[in-house]
């Protein structure tokens, strides 16, 4: 039950972080290029969403069966992590993407002229512009990595349990009582995290 | 290509898409010089200067700053914007705000790998040059649009380019700031011994501004020389059309006399002018004659016409005569008053170009 609440916390806060910063590299690499590559990039990252979320778990749930060198992270909770980071792949490029766009490419293109390559631009510019875009995106992961289930179903295993999974299952044998104790620390966690972000400065409104 | 060519521009031609943009440009800067691109809107400015930064992508011919290739479509040279060592100005400043106007000029040194001391010194001196020592803890956003413009030119001017591009610098100002600003700006460059490339659409400001003006026109070069060339020696209509204040008038060859002939226009009158086109007699020509080159005269004469004077209006520093010509409407700029009536107006023969 305890390990329920900490698997979710760390999933939602340390997990949505590694989360954004993985969509913030995918998006920063395919960002103002317009090969091909990129283009089949954005295309690619859309597809995990294209299949419900109980089966892309399944399709994790195999791949860290069947390749020699993940097994071990098999019963981990970097399994779990990785199925809702890739579940949720269209819908954090989105916002990361969207973060991206905000920032004006002459700003980028002053950094290239003045002598910073490409890395250094996203480095000094590009990222620090869009602080407050990756805070957002970091709070909507968050709320949905704590909540997630369905995803990691085929996943959790002993100790690698998260709130969600634990609510349904209790639920089924009629712990009502626990179960709306569950949903009210659920509840208490992501109301913790949007204060969290709106104390960094994320902006819910103008 | 002299040793004093700091800035060469061969053929360059560029497309988006199937679109031709430049199709071929050819220029030359020379060391300490001010050049101005000077073109009506979408006649490829910016996407020159872009091209010389690094920022598009050309096709076709080369480009090289100080003997070196930067761009050279036959060689397969292509240097990233990032070691092209060049400044440039953006028509927005693009100033970064989440930086100071310190870190904004310090940036530049920092990627060189500069000495924190030494950074702090020449981006002072800098901002001192500028006259902006007192704000550089201040955040791009705290700035007017001038100061805005000022620090934008030091961050291009810290790590002393040997070339720097400038992209409607002042179009951001208003008219009056303007003025000021370019006489600024034209002396900065000149005292600090900078080869500049300065994009405007505004005839006056790249007459004021520069050595030498190149006119651009639908991606090609159509005329380039001295301001007073470019001025007072258009070789097509459009240069003459586009640099100045001008009477322009239809009509029909009527008669030529070597470099001079003659034209009657579709208004009745006819005058002789300078010849600039190789129209037969009987053939279509416009004339044209800068509006300060046409005057009031007291009698009949030599390309002289009697015409209505329809209004007079106050300038401030001069008046503007307003004639009907038939379909016409012919101005004239003059010291007085002059009340409405019939009125002889000069076009002078050494004034009138006919295309
Ligand atoms: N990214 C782009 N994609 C397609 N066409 C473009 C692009 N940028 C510019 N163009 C086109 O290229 C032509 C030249 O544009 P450019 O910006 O160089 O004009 P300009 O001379 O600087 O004009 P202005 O005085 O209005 O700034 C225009 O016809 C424009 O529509
Ligand atoms: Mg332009």
């Amino acid at each position: 039950m305890i390990r329920s609440i900490i698997n979710s916390i760390l999933i939602g806060t340390l997990g949505g972080a590694l989360a954004v910063g993985c969509y913030l590299a995918v998006g920063l690499a395919t960002h103002r290029q317009n090969d091909g590559l990129s283009r089949l990039v954005d295309y690619i990252v859309l597809t995990p969403r294209a299949v419900p979320g109980l089966m892309a778990g399944l399709a994790v749930f195999w791949v860290f069966l069947f390749v020699p060198f993940l097994a071990p992270a098999r019963s981990t909770l970097f399994s779990v992590w990785f199925a809702y980071a890739v579940v949720w792949l269209a819908y954090g490029m989105r916002l990361i993407q969207s973060a991206l766009m905000q920032v004006g490419p002459e700003l980028e293109e002053a950094g290239r002229l003045v002598g910073a390559s490409r890395a250094r631009v996203s480095r000094d510019i590009t990222v620090p512009l869009i602080r407050n875009g990756l805070l957002g995106a970091w709070l909507l992961v968050f709320m949905i990595f704590e909540r997630e289930y369905s995803t990691g179903v085929y996943l959790l295993s002993p100790g690698t349990e998260v709130i969600g999974a634990q609510i349904v299952s209790l639920w089924a044998s009629g712990a009502v009582d626990v179960v709306a104790a569950l949903s009210l620390i659920n509840m208490a966690l992501v109301g913790i995290g949007l204060a969290v972000a709106l104390r960094f400065g994320v902006k819910l409104h103008d | 290509m002299t040793d004093k060519t700091i800035l060469s521009v061969d053929n360059l031609a560029l497309s988006y898409g199937s679109n031709p943009i430049l199709k071929g440009v050819s220029m030359q800067l020379r060391r300490g010089e001010v050049v101005s691109l000077l073109g009506p809107s979408g006649s490829g400015k910016t996407t020159l200067l872009r091209a010389v930064a690094g920022l598009e992508q050309p096709h076709h011919g080369s480009v090289s700053i100080a003997g070196r290739a930067i761009y050279d479509a036959a060689a397969g040279i292509d240097i990233p914007a990032e070691k092209r060592d060049l400044g440039l100005v953006f028509q927005s400043y693009a100033l970064w705000p989440h930086k100071t106007v310190f870190d904004n000029v310090a940036y530049p040194l920092k990627l060189r790998k500069v000495g924190q001391n030494e950074i702090t010194q020449r981006v002072h001196a800098a901002l001192k040059n500028l006259g902006l020592d007192h704000l550089a803890e201040r955040y791009p956003h705290q700035l007017s649009g001038g100061q805005q413009q000022r620090v934008s030119i030091a961050r291009a001017l810290v790590y002393n380019p040997p070339v720097i591009l400038l992209d409607e610098p002042l179009s951001n100002l208003d008219a009056k700031m303007r003025e000021e600003a370019r006489a600024w700006l034209r002396n900065l460059i000149v005292e600090m011994q900078l080869s500049a490339l300065v994009v405007t659409h505004d005839q006056s400001e790249a007459m004021a501004m520069s050595d030498r003006i190149l006119l651009l026109n639908g991606g090609v070069i159509e005329q380039q020389g001295t301001p007073t060339e470019m001025y007072g020696q258009p070789q097509t209509y459009f240069v003459a059309d586009f640099m100045g204040s001008n009477n322009i008038m239809n009509g029909r060859i009527g008669d030529i006399k070597g470099g001079e002939a003659r034209i009657d226009l579709d208004n009745g009158i006819s005058v002789w002018g300078l010849r600039r086109t190789n129209a037969a007699i009987g053939h279509e020509a416009k004339a044209v004659i800068r509006v300060e080159q046409a005057r009031l005269a007291d009698a009949g004469g030599h390309n002289r016409a009697e015409l209505d004077l329809a209004t007079s209006m106050f300038l401030g520093d001069r008046y503007e005569y307003v004639f009907h010509a038939g379909p016409d409407l012919l101005r004239a700029w003059g010291k007085g008053h002059e009340a409405p009536g019939r009125r002889w107006l000069e076009l002078p023969a050494d004034a009138v170009w006919i295309f």
